[in-house]
């Protein structure tokens, strides 16, 4: 028996790091904080994604007592969201809160790998609850003035669960087995699957923001924290696509209901369409960065959408690799936020000077707002061509020309950013922390690497797009 | 044949260098506008004594999973375009940003900007044409943006949108040609068979949608008016590269358009019209400036319409007078450019008005100005001669004696600066006193540019020999 690979198995490494991260918080609970334990969280953190990134490699697959299951699609995701979190998690080590942090955070790494590693709809459903029960105690644990976004997102996240929970028990007598590959036995009449569809995208569609379940999203993202806000834009809408991959390609395909003109690509027709055009024209007339940005991570929803309107191998791998391109740009464009609203600065008016202020935090968030734009040669813009191609692939030259007019109504918004920050203001300089500093560096480098040679990305969400679809 | 891709792998390292070395930002810029010209060198000569007329191309992967390959191509355009390109950065980052204390910064957008022009004008593909293209936008964004003159923010704002509107439609042209292509290719030189084999309407669309792309870019009229306001509110080396550089991405576009889609000759005539109409139109609207910047920047939207008039006539002659004249153009405006700037940092006005004499405190920069605007109406030895004689010699054949008509927009441009010339630098009532010394550095990017006005001028076999055996 080869030791080494058999460790790296889906049975025993990941959920042992998970395991292990989670106790480990739980008994730091009780003791005096140290700075080394925070280090000790991140690195499970980062040992999680790694493992995942060498399963990918060794391409490994296997199902797990018929909830998980391990496969390109799976592995690719899961190691990027816990990259990112690892990157959520290092904005919070200097946090007044952080014991409680650290455990919420690794409850939320359960809940990524509940989702990504799903194989019943239960993992699902656990997973998504998890994350979003972790985040609301995350915004609470900062004081009652959070009270109202963390009771906003608490009765959204219910609204979902019950939504997600209706969808199921119509499906229920159908597939018993709750498995998300196996096809639905005979009587399924097409009204009832149609109905669960409809409830399934309402469900999920309160959690990625899509049009018309978003009006939540910019409440919540300004009133909570910083770190918690590139934590809910970054790794929760993250995880919800990851769900509405899994229920609307991998299973209703396996219903026979997914396919270019098929109901599936129509209500995401639509959903991209509205989602898109509503994030970008009220972003247009923000005044406050965070709503802003709180906007503009709604019309992103928007694109990746496309690529699952196409229906294609092509618009799979494009939503994939866009999934994660946005999350590494929202994380380290929140991060910016989030450092310079511990500095009391929050409007656009406010950032003028930037610049001078601290040279490094506006070039960064200037190449995050262009590959967010999709200016080449960064992420963004690697992302929306194939997005835009496989609309076009699949006859939906409308789709991309929207796309398009859409990413160019951004840059309206985002050069408003730059202009601003980019002006002459005397003003003192301001200090960013060492591990903003860090989050903000590994996101503007991982967005340019790519962006100059996207095929790093798009080699493995090509592979995990053969396995969706 | 040397590896294309050093063009962008130099200027890149450059970048890097600069970024790190900040002190010696000007220096860097300068060897790195050298190294390039080098090379650009080796190239034209090498093609020049082979006399290939292939286009020359080199590909590497790229994202395979779309079929999109990293290929660069020289042709026989790009080589001409890329020679002038090297010699306007040589320029401009020789003769240092007067007056303005943020040379780091200054020196890392050239490179940029250098990487963006080599690229655009070495690209085989148009996805790798798109990404250089707007590398080649943003860094005069930061040029007008952080570096420009008292009303930048407006300027610089109308500068980005009318540019990523035009990328915009590019993409889609793009996205349209990738998709209706047999085989899915974006070679800009093989797709030259290949447009024949789509249907009418999408040959149309793609034709419109890139002519309005490098429409806003070169710029026509009705979609220039982002023009006056970039280039006046620029810096010095801002409006150097911007006129001399960057509309030029639009006559290069143009011209492999018309060249390689057969559709163009159904709105050739058109656009010939509204060319016209745009010199005109131009010239009409540079008669009301008083802004010695505004003025020089009319000149570019009359020239470059007369270069797209010479485009739309759809002959070789036609093709051949447009390459020279946007060779000429660019090393003409950068000069002028250049000479406005040294005006502007030696009197601190830019007001025609205001200033009188010019040439009695500061002859250099006066008589530059004066053999600029010689230059650019027409006078024989210079590159301005070449090519308003190849491009109406082209309109004469296409259009008859109707294609002689632009060029009284020329000589309305030469009547107003001769006005402008006789009353502010060589009437010589109370001159206007300097404030400041023109830099050495400046003089050393007059000599460059009159050198190679000259030398092209004199020798234009030199270009129209490799030009002649084939335009692509």
């Amino acid at each position: 028996m080869n030791v080494i690979p058999a460790m790296l198995s889906l049975h025993l490494a990941l959920p042992l790091i998970i395991a292990i991260s989670i106790i480990f918080c739980s008994l730091t609970l009780l003791t005096n904080e140290r700075k080394m334990y925070n280090a000790i969280e991140v690195a499970l953190f980062g040992i999680a994604a790694i493992i995942s990134f060498i399963m990918l490699w060794q391409s490994y697959s296997g199902i797990f007592l018929h909830i998980l299951q391990a496969n390109a699609f799976s592995e690719l995701l899961f190691g990027s969201l816990a990259f990112g979190a690892m990157l959520v998690l290092l904005l919070t080590v200097n946090a007044k809160q952080q014991k409680e942090m650290r455990l919420l955070m690794s409850l939320v790494l359960f809940g990524i790998f509940m989702v990504s590693f799903a194989y019943s709809v239960l993992a699902i459903i656990i997973g998504l609850e998890t994350v979003i029960i972790a985040t609301v105690f995350m915004i609470l644990s900062n004081g009652k003035r959070y009270i109202e976004p963390a009771m906003k997102l608490f009765i959204l996240g219910a609204i979902s669960t019950g939504l997600f929970v209706a969808a199921l028990a119509l499906l229920l007598p159908y597939n018993p087995s709750l498995s998300i590959t196996t096809s639905l036995t005979q009587g399924a009449g097409r009204f009832i699957i149609g109905l669960s569809l409809v409830l399934f995208a309402a469900a999920l569609a309160v959690e990625t923001g899509a049009f018309p379940f978003n009006l939540w999203i910019p409440d919540v993202y300004d009133g909570s924290p910083g770190n918690i806000t590139a934590l809910m834009a970054g790794i929760n809408k993250k995880v919800a696509f990851v769900a509405v991959l899994e229920i609307f390609i991998i299973m209703f395909s396996s219903y026979g209901m997914y396919g270019n003109g098929n109901l599936v690509s129509t209500v995401f027709f639509v959903l991209s369409i509205f989602t898109m055009f509503f994030g970008n024209l009220i972003a247009l007339i923000q005044k406050n960065v965070k709503k802003m940005f709180a906007y503009s991570s709604i019309s992103q929803a928007g694109y990746i959408f496309i690529g699952i309107s196409a229906a294609t191998k092509l618009g799979i791998e494009g939503s994939i690799f866009y999934i994660i391109a946005h999350m590494l740009m929202i994380i380290g464009a929140f991060s910016i936020v989030f450092w310079l609203e511990s500095n009391n600065i929050k409007n656009i008016d406010e950032y003028g000077g930037l610049k001078d202020r601290n040279p490094f935090a506006a070039v960064a968030l200037t190449i995050l707002m262009l590959s967010m734009a999709g200016i080449p040669p960064l992420i963004g813009f690697a992302g929306k061509f194939i997005l835009f191609s496989s609309a076009v692939y699949s006859n939906d030259i409308l789709l991309a020309v929207i796309g398009i007019i859409n990413s160019f109504i951004s840059i309206y918004y985002y050069a408003k950013v730059i202009n601003q920050m980019f002006q002459k203001r005397m003003s003192p300089r301001i200090q960013m922390p060492a591990n903003i500093a860090a989050v903000v560096a590994i996101c503007t480098i991982l967005v340019i690497i790519i962006g100059i040679y996207p095929q790093i990305l798009l080699g493995p969400s090509y592979l995990a797009a053969a396995y969706v679809i | 044949m040397i590896p294309l891709i050093l063009l962008i792998i130099i200027p890149s390292a450059f970048f890097a260098a600069i970024a790190v070395f900040r002190r010696y930002g000007r220096i860097l810029s300068t060897v790195s506008a050298l190294a390039g010209l080098a090379l650009i060198l080796f190239i034209f000569g090498s093609s020049l004594i082979s006399g290939s007329a292939a286009v020359i191309s080199q590909s590497y992967s790229y994202i395979p999973s779309l079929g999109i390959q990293f290929t660069l191509s020289v042709s026989n355009i790009s080589l001409v375009l890329l020679l002038m390109a090297s010699i306007i950065l040589l320029a401009t980052s020789l003769s240092g940003n007067m007056g303005l204390e943020k040379e780091t910064l200054s020196s890392l957008l050239i490179v940029l900007f250098q990487i963006g022009a080599y690229g655009l004008f070495i690209s085989g593909n148009f996805f790798i044409f798109f990404i250089f293209w707007d590398i080649g936008v943003i860094a005069p964004f930061f040029m007008i943006n952080v570096l420009g003159s008292a009303n930048r923010r407006i300027a610089s704002y109308k500068f980005i949108l009318y540019e990523l509107f035009s990328s915009a439609l590019l993409l889609t042209a793009i996205i349209l040609v990738y998709f209706y292509s047999p085989g899915h290719t974006l070679n800009i030189y093989s797709l030259a068979g290949l447009y024949s084999s789509m249907p009418i309407y999408i040959q149309e669309t793609i034709f419109s949608l890139f002519f309005i792309a490098f429409m806003i870019n070169m710029p026509l009229f009705p979609l220039h008016t982002w023009l006056p306001d970039a280039h006046s509110e620029a810096s010095t080396q801002g409006s150097m590269m911007l006129s001399g550089i960057l509309t030029k991405f639009g006559g290069f576009g143009m011209l492999l358009i018309f060249i390689t889609m057969p559709i163009a000759r159904s709105f050739s005539l058109y656009i010939a019209a509204l060319a016209t109409i745009s010199a005109f139109y131009a010239a009409f609207l540079m008669m009301r400036q008083r802004d010695i910047k505004r003025i020089v920047a009319h000149t570019t939207i009359i020239e470059m319409s007369i270069i797209m008039f010479s485009i739309a006539t759809m002959t070789a002659i036609g093709y051949e007078g447009a390459l020279y004249g946007m060779l000429s153009h660019g090393l003409v405006v950068a000069l002028m450019f250049l000479a406005a700037g040294g005006i502007e940092h030696m009197f601190h006005e830019r007001n025609i008005g205001v200033l009188k004499g010019l040439s009695k405190y500061s002859k250099t920069t006066s008589y530059v100005f004066l053999i600029g605007i010689f230059v650019m109406s027409g006078l024989p030895l210079t590159t301005g001669f070449v090519s308003d004689l190849l491009i109406f010699i082209g309109g004469i054949n296409a259009f008859g004696i109707y294609g002689i008509v632009p060029l009284f927009s020329l000589i309305l441009l030469a009547g107003f600066m001769y006005l402008v010339i006789n009353r502010s630098f060589f009437a010589n009532k109370q001159p206007t006193k300097p404030s400041e010394h023109l830099p050495q550095a400046a003089k050393a990017g007059y000599a460059i540019l009159l050198l190679s006005i000259f030398i092209f001028g004199i020798l234009p076999f030199i270009v129209l020999n490799l030009v002649n055996s084939s335009i692509l």
